[in-house]
C-alpha cells in the first residue's frame, strides 16, 4: 500500500473534511480489532509508551477524493502491547510513534507500508510492529573567530541510490533547521540511510555594516574586511558539493556535524540595465531583484545596490552561486537573466544583451484547448531535481508554471529556462499521460528534452485515461505479506521509453494496488521480503523479470492479477 | 545642536564672549571625570571653522562583567569597524558635524531596556577623549515543555511576551518565539525586562486527536492580577511547562443572525481562567453562518467577535464538552456598544484659526482588565457609519486617555455622572445612548530646561507625570545632545518631573512606579501662559538595575 500523499493530511490539519469518519470512543464490543506489540527494529525489545493511530484507506475508483480522519490515539502499555478497536472492516493504515523512535506506518519501507485488511471473515489481526530507533545529526556552526553563528540555515540532504533505469535521482532536501543562539542545530526522527549536510549563513557584521537597500549617494566603499560572505558550505567544510562527506547513519545512531564557516570576499555584480527600456520616451530607472537558486527553491538575499549616474548598478554582498536577476521597473517586469556568480571577482551582467535563455513554446496534442490551460508543465533538471521553468507573468516564482499569454484570441504558452536537458513532467490533470514529444529546434528522447538557447517548440502528445492494476501476491497458496511488487516497463533501459517503474507493498491479505499507471507493456512481479533485495541492480532485476508476468495495460484498463511471489 | 551653533557664532564674531562661556563648560566637564559610563565632552580649542577632522576612538565594554568586548561592530553613517581583541575601535579623519554612533554584536543589546533611540548622538568636534560604549548581554529564558505522561513535547511553539506600557495601558508584546526541539527544549534570547512565557495551543498533535492546551508561566492567579517573570541582562532562567494534553471534540456552532461574510474570532475561556484563541473552521455546507472548532473536555465560556458591515458584534455562549462532539451551540449576536464622543470648547478665548478635532487628541480607552488578547487592550476612536466619532468597546471597565500632540488638551470629561478624569468608565452590554462629553481648552503652559546625567548635560528622556486629574498619564520629551528639553503645550496643573538616561517604560499612573527614583523627582506647577524652567538630573542606567 502506498502511503497517501501529504496533501490529504494537510487538508485534514486545516479543517475537518466533509466526509469524516469520526467515531466516538464508546463503541460497545467492536468486532474489528487490531492487536499486537511494538518492538524496536534494532533488537526486537518492546517499546514502552508508544502511541498509535489507525486510518481507513479507501480503495477503488473514488479513493482520490476521500480523506478519512485518523482514529486514535491508542496507547501501548509498558510491554509494548496494544489493542485497537476500529469501527469498520476495510484496509487500515496503522501509524505508531514513540519517543526515541521514528514515527512510521506498519512495516514501512520508503513511502510504502502494509495495510491491515480486516474483513467479516477475519475481523481481527495480530501484528508485530517494528519501529526504527531514530537517528539524529546535531552540530554547532561557528564563524572564523570561533563565535557561534545564529540563524544559519542548515539543510539535510537524503541521498537516493541510482535506479535501474540509470536515471540519477538527485539528493532531496529531507529537512531544514536553523541554528539557535549558541549556533546549535539538530535533525531528529531520521531513518537509517545516507545523508549530507550543508550550511548557508549570513555574515552578521557585513549585514549590519552595509547599508541595505538601494542607495545612490556618493559613498565610501565598505572596508574590505567587512565586505565578506560565507559561501554555501558542505560538511565537513568544503564548498564543493562533490567533496561533501556522506554520513551513513544506522538505526539509532547519533552523529555530530560541526561547521566552521570562513568568510570570502563578497562578489560584486555589475548590472548594465537594458538601455532600451523607456516609458513614454523617458528612460526609467529599474531596480534589481535578486533571487538565489538553490536546491529546494529560491531565496531572496539581502543585498546592497549602488546606482551611479549612468544607471549602472553595483550589487554587493553576494556569495558564490547561481542567481536569477530580474529588473523591476514601475509597471513593467523585464526579462530575467541567470548568472553564475563565481568567487573573487567583479562580474558584469548586461541586461540588454540578447537573452541566453531557451524560450520554449508548448503545444498540446490530444486534449481540447480549453482543458490544456489546466495542465501544468514542469521542466525538471535531472541533476538537481529543480523545477526550473519560469513564470514571467509578473509573479516572481521559480516554479515551472506555464506562462499564458492571450493575444488576439490565441493562447500562447511559453516557458523560459536556461539551455540544457530536462525531464518533462505533467501535473494538474490526474488521468492525463504523455504519449510522446515532438520537438522543433530541440531534441526529444522519451520524456527528456534538450533545448538550446533561443526559440524552440515542443508538442506534447497526451492522452487521457491511466490504467489501474490490482491483485494478490501469493506465497505457496498463502498471502505474501509485505512483499515488494514491481511493475517494470518493457521499455526499461530505452532512453526513448516514456513509462516509469511503479512499486507497491502487499498488505496483510497479499493485496496490492497500482493506481494511475501509464498505459503500456509491463512485467509484473512480486518479491517476498523484497525490500532487502538490491532490485536496482539491473542484472539482479532481470533475473526476477524472467519469472514475472507480462501485462499489457491499455488506457483506462482496470486489471486484476494473481501472481506468485518470488523468493528473494 | 543649538548650543554648538551659538558657541561657534560667538567664536567667529566675538571671541571675548567665548572666553566667558568656556570656563563654565570646562568646569562642568571636569566635575565628574571618574564616572565610568559617561561620554566626556569638552570643547576642542584647536579648530578653525566647521570642517575639522577628528579621530573618534574608544572601547566597547560588557556592562555585566566590565570586560572589553572583542569583535563588536561600531558604526556611524557609512563607516564601520569591528573592535579589536581588547574591544578597542578607532575612526580617523571624521569630518561629519553630527554622528550617531551605534554598537552591536549578536548576543548583546545596546540598551538595558527595550525601546528608545538606538545609538549615541555626538558632535565629533566636541569629543576629546576616548569613548566607552556599553553592551548588555542578552538574557535567556529556557526550559522544557512536557506532556502529562512525562514525555517531552517536541515542535511546540513557545513564545515570550514582554510587559510594556503604552502610556498607562499594559500590553504584552511578543518578542521571541521558537519551537521546542526533539527533546522538548527551547531557548529564547531576550532583553532584560518583565515577561510571560506561553506554550501555544496545538490542535492535533502529530495528526492525532489530542490537543495541547496553552500553558502560561507564571500562572495567572484567580484574582486576575498577573504576575510576571523578571529577568536581568546576562541571566538565564529555566522553566518547565506542563500543558494539559487531552482529546478534543468538535463543537459545532451557529450565529443567530447573518454575519455577512464577516470573520469571527472565537475565544474560549475555561473554568480555570485560561483563555484560548480558537482556530475556527467554516463548513461549506448550506448554512453560511455555521462553523466548527476543537475543544478538549471542560466547561467554557465562548466569546465570539465578528466584524461585519454593520460594525462589530459580539456573542457569548457557554458550552460543556463531555466526551463526545457537541453541536447546536448558538451565539446570540448583539452589536458591540459604541459610545459617541462630543466635543465642547472651553468658554474662554479661543483662537479663530485652530479649531480642534477629535482626532488630534489621540483619545483611547484603556482596558482595565486586559487578557492576553492584545487587540482589546486599547480601543481607539473611530468613525461610525453615521459619521459620528465613537468608541466601539466590548462591555467592561476602561480608563479614558488622551495623547495629544497639539495645542489642545482635555480639560474635563464626563460620562453621565462620572468624571472620567478621575474614574473609570464602565460600559455595560446595552450602552450606547449616553455620550462621553469632553471640554477642551488651548490655555496651556510650557516647560523647558536642561537635563544632566551625572553632572553633565546629556540627551535624556524627561517624563512629566501629572498629579492633578488629567486625561494624559505622562508626557515625554527627549532632550537633545546638549541636554536641552522643551514641552511646548502642557495643561495647567501640578506635575512630578523625572528624567532617565534612556527610555523607561512603566505604568506612570501607578505612584509606586516612581518610588525608587524619589531623589531625582522634582515637583513643578504649570499655569496657563507661563514658561518656567526646570533643570533635572537623570537616573542613570547604572542606578536602574537592582
Amino acid at each position: 500500500m502506498k502511503l497517501t500523499s501529504l496533501l490529504p493530511l494537510l487538508f485534514f490539519l486545516l479543517g475537518r473534511p466533509l466526509i469524516a469518519a469520526s467515531p466516538t470512543k464508546a463503541v460497545p464490543a467492536a468486532p474489528y480489532r487490531i492487536t499486537g506489540t511494538l518492538v524496536s527494529s534494532a533488537n526486537g525489545s518492546p517499546i514502552q509508551h508508544g502511541h498509535l493511530t489507525a486510518t481507513l484507506v479507501p480503495r477503488g475508483s473514488a479513493a482520490d477524493r476521500q480523506f478519512p480522519a485518523p482514529v486514535g490515539t491508542f496507547d501501548a502499555d509498558d510491554h509494548g502491547h496494544f489493542s485497537i478497536a476500529v469501527p469498520s472492516s476495510g484496509m487500515w493504515r496503522l501509524v505508531a510513534s514513540a519517543r526515541g523512535y521514528v514515527t512510521q506506518a506498519y512495516d514501512e519501507h520508503e513511502s510504502f507500508s502494509s495495510g491491515i485488511v480486516l474483513t467479516a471473515a477475519s475481523p481481527a489481526m495480530d501484528v508485530q510492529f517494528q519501529l526504527s530507533p531514530e537517528a539524529t545529526i546535531t552540530g554547532n556552526v561557528v564563524d572564523e573567530a570561533g563565535e557561534p553563528i545564529r540563524d544559519a540555515r542548515v539543510a539535510l540532504m537524503a541521498l537516493s541510490p541510482i535506479g535501474p533505469d540509470s536515471i540519477q535521482r538527485p539528493a532531496r532536501i529531507h529537512a531544514r533547521a536553523t541554528t539557535d543562539d549558541r549556533g546549535a542545530y539538530e535533525f531528529d526522527d531520521l531513518l537509517p540511510g545516507d545523508y549530507r549536510v550543508n550550511v548557508q549563513a549570513q555574515v552578521w557584521y557585513a549585514i549590519a555594516a552595509e547599508q541595505r537597500g538601494i542607495t545612490t549617494a556618493d559613498q565610501r566603499p565598505l572596508d574590505p574586511s567587512l565586505d565578506v560572505t560565507y559561501p554555501l558550505t558542505w560538511f565537513p567544510g568544503t564548498t564543493n558539493p562533490d567533496q561533501a562527506e556522506n554520513l551513513s547513519l544506522r538505526a539509532g545512531e547519533s552523529r555530530q556535524a560541526d561547521f566552521q564557516l570562513l568568510p570570502i570576499p563578497s562578489v560584486h555584480l555589475r548590472i548594465l540595465p537594458d538601455s532600451g527600456v523607456t516609458v513614454n520616451g523617458r528612460r526609467i530607472q529599474s531596480y534589481p531583484m535578486i533571487e538565489r537558486i538553490s536546491p529546494g527553491g529560491g531565496q531572496f538575499v539581502p543585498v546592497s545596490a549602488h546606482i551611479d549616474a549612468q544607471g549602472m548598478i553595483d550589487i554587493g554582498g553576494l556569495a558564490p552561486g547561481r542567481y536569477e536577476v530580474r529588473m523591476q521597473a514601475p509597471g513593467q517586469t523585464i526579462k530575467p537573466a541567470l548568472v553564475d556568480v563565481a568567487p573573487g571577482s567583479v562580474q558584469t551582467l548586461d541586461m540588454s544583451a540578447p537573452s541566453a535563455m531557451a524560450t520554449i513554446s508548448i503545444n498540446f496534442d490530444g486534449i481540447p484547448e480549453a482543458e490544456a490551460n489546466s495542465v501544468q508543465v514542469s521542466l525538471i533538471d535531472p541533476t538537481t531535481g529543480l523545477n526550473v521553468g519560469r513564470n514571467g507573468a509578473g509573479t516572481y516564482f521559480l516554479s515551472g508554471a506555464l506562462l499564458h499569454q492571450r493575444r488576439a484570441g490565441t493562447v500562447k504558452r511559453t516557458i523560459e529556462v536556461p539551455p540544457g536537458r530536462y525531464e518533462v513532467v505533467l501535473n494538474g490533470k490526474v488521468n492525463l499521460y504523455l504519449t510522446g514529444i515532438t520537438a522543433q529546434a530541440a531534441e526529444a528522447t522519451g520524456r527528456f528534452v534538450t533545448v538550446p538557447g533561443g526559440n524552440s517548440t515542443l508538442t506534447l502528445h497526451v492522452a487521457d485515461g491511466r490504467a489501474t492494476l490490482t491483485g494478490i501476491a501469493l506465497n505457496q497458496g498463502k498471502p505474501s505479506v509485505g512483499a515488494m511488487v514491481l511493475l517494470i516497463p518493457a521499455t526499461l533501459g530505452d532512453p526513448a521509453g516514456l513509462n516509469i517503474i511503479r512499486r507497491d507493498q502487499t498488505n496483510t491479505d497479499g493485496s496490492f494496488d497500482l493506481n494511475d499507471v501509464l498505459p503500456g507493456q509491463y512485467i509484473l512481479l512480486a518479491i517476498d521480503h523484497g525490500w532487502a533485495v538490491n532490485w536496482r541492480d539491473p542484472s539482479t532485476l532481470r533475473n526476477y523479470m524472467m519469472h514475472g508476468v507480462p501485462v499489457d495495460l491499455t488506457s483506462t484498463a482496470s486489471m486484476k492479477e494473481t501472481i506468485e511471489a518470488q523468493a528473494p | 545642536m543649538q548650543l554648538a551653533r551659538i558657541i561657534r557664532s560667538f567664536f567667529r564674531f566675538r571671541r571675548w564672549a567665548l572666553l566667558l562661556c568656556v570656563p563654565g563648560l570646562i568646569a562642568a566637564g571636569l566635575s565628574d571625570l571618574s564616572a565610568k559610563a559617561q561620554v566626556e565632552s569638552s570643547l576642542s580649542t584647536s579648530h578653525d571653522g566647521p570642517a575639522t577632522s577628528v579621530t573618534i576612538s574608544g572601547r566597547v565594554v560588557n556592562v555585566l562583567t566590565g570586560l572589553p568586548v572583542p569583535r563588536a561592530l561600531v558604526r556611524f553613517s557609512d563607516r564601520a569597524m569591528l573592535t579589536t581583541h581588547d574591544g578597542k575601535f578607532e575612526f580617523d579623519q571624521v569630518t561629519d558635524n553630527r554622528i550617531t554612533l551605534q554598537v552591536s554584536k549578536p548576543g548583546f543589546y545596546s540598551t538595558m531596556e527595550a525601546g528608545g533611540p538606538e545609538g549615541i548622538s555626538l558632535t565629533p568636534s566636541q569629543i576629546a577623549g576616548p569613548l566607552e560604549l556599553r553592551l548588555y548581554p542578552e538574557a535567556i529564558i529556557a526550559g522544557t515543555v512536557t506532556a502529562p505522561d512525562g514525555d517531552p513535547l517536541p515542535h511546540i511553539l513557545v513564545s515570550a511576551r514582554r510587559r510594556a506600557f503604552d502610556g498607562s495601558a499594559l500590553t504584552w508584546i511578543p518578542v521571541a518565539q521558537m519551537q521546542t526541539d526533539s527533546h522538548g527544549r527551547f531557548r529564547l534570547p531576550v532583553q532584560s525586562g518583565d515577561y510571560k512565557l506561553e506554550s501555544m495551543y496545538v490542535p492535533r498533535i502529530n495528526g492525532t486527536d489530542q490537543v495541547a492546551l496553552p500553558a502560561v508561566v507564571p500562572m495567572e492567579s484567580s484574582s486576575g492580577t498577573s504576575d510576571f517573570i523578571y529577568i536581568k541582562s546576562g541571566e538565564e532562567q529555566h522553566f518547565d511547562l506542563h500543558p494539559a494534553v487531552s482529546r478534543a471534540y468538535t463543537v459545532a456552532a451557529t450565529f443567530d443572525s447573518d454575519i455577512e461574510h464577516g470573520f469571527p474570532r472565537i475565544k474560549a475561556r475555561s473554568s480555570n481562567g485560561a483563555t484560548i484563541s480558537l482556530p475556527v473552521n467554516f463548513s461549506h455546507s448550506g448554512d453560511a453562518g455555521s462553523f466548527r472548532m476543537e475543544l478538549p473536555s471542560g466547561t467554557y465560556t465562548l466569546i465570539a467577535n465578528v466584524m461585519s458591515t454593520d460594525g462589530m458584534k459580539q456573542g457569548e455562549s457557554r458550552v460543556t464538552v463531555a466526551d463526545r462532539d457537541v453541536s447546536g451551540v448558538i451565539f446570540h449576536l448583539v452589536p458591540v456598544p459604541t459610545i459617541p464622543v462630543e466635543l465642547l470648547l472651553d468658554g474662554s478665548e479661543t483662537s479663530d484659526n485652530a479649531q480642534p478635532n477629535l482626532r488630534q487628541l489621540g483619545l483611547i480607552l484603556e482596558n482595565d482588565q486586559p487578557d492576553s488578547d492584545i487587540l482589546n487592550a486599547v480601543i481607539p476612536l473611530s468613525m461610525r457609519r453615521d459619521r459620528v466619532m465613537a468608541f466601539t468597546a466590548p462591555p467592561g471597565a476602561y480608563r479614558l486617555r488622551a495623547r495629544s500632540n497639539g495645542a489642545w488638551y482635555v480639560r474635563s470629561a464626563s460620562y453621565g455622572a462620572s468624571d472620567l478624569l478621575q474614574q473609570e468608565i464602565v460600559i455595560g452590554p446595552g450602552a450606547g445612548g449616553t455620550p462621553i462629553r469632553l471640554t477642551v481648552s488651548n490655555q496651556t503652559g510650557s516647560l523647558q530646561g536642561t537635563c544632566d546625567l551625572n553632572g553633565a548635560p546629556a540627551g535624556c528622556s524627561v517624563y512629566l507625570i501629572p498629579t492633578t486629574p488629567s486625561a494624559e498619564t505622562v508626557f515625554v520629551q527627549q532632550a537633545n545632545a546638549q541636554g536641552v528639553y522643551n514641552f511646548a503645550h502642557l495643561p495647567p496643573g501640578t506635575y512630578q518631573a523625572v528624567a532617565f538616561e534612556r527610555r523607561h517604560s512603566a505604568d506612570y499612573s501607578d505612584p509606586a512606579s516612581l518610588v525608587p527614583f524619589a531623589t531625582h523627582i522634582r515637583a513643578v506647577t504649570i499655569n496657563a501662559g507661563e514658561k518656567p524652567t526646570l533643570d533635572v538630573d537623570a537616573v542613570s542606567e547604572a542606578e536602574m538595575s537592582p
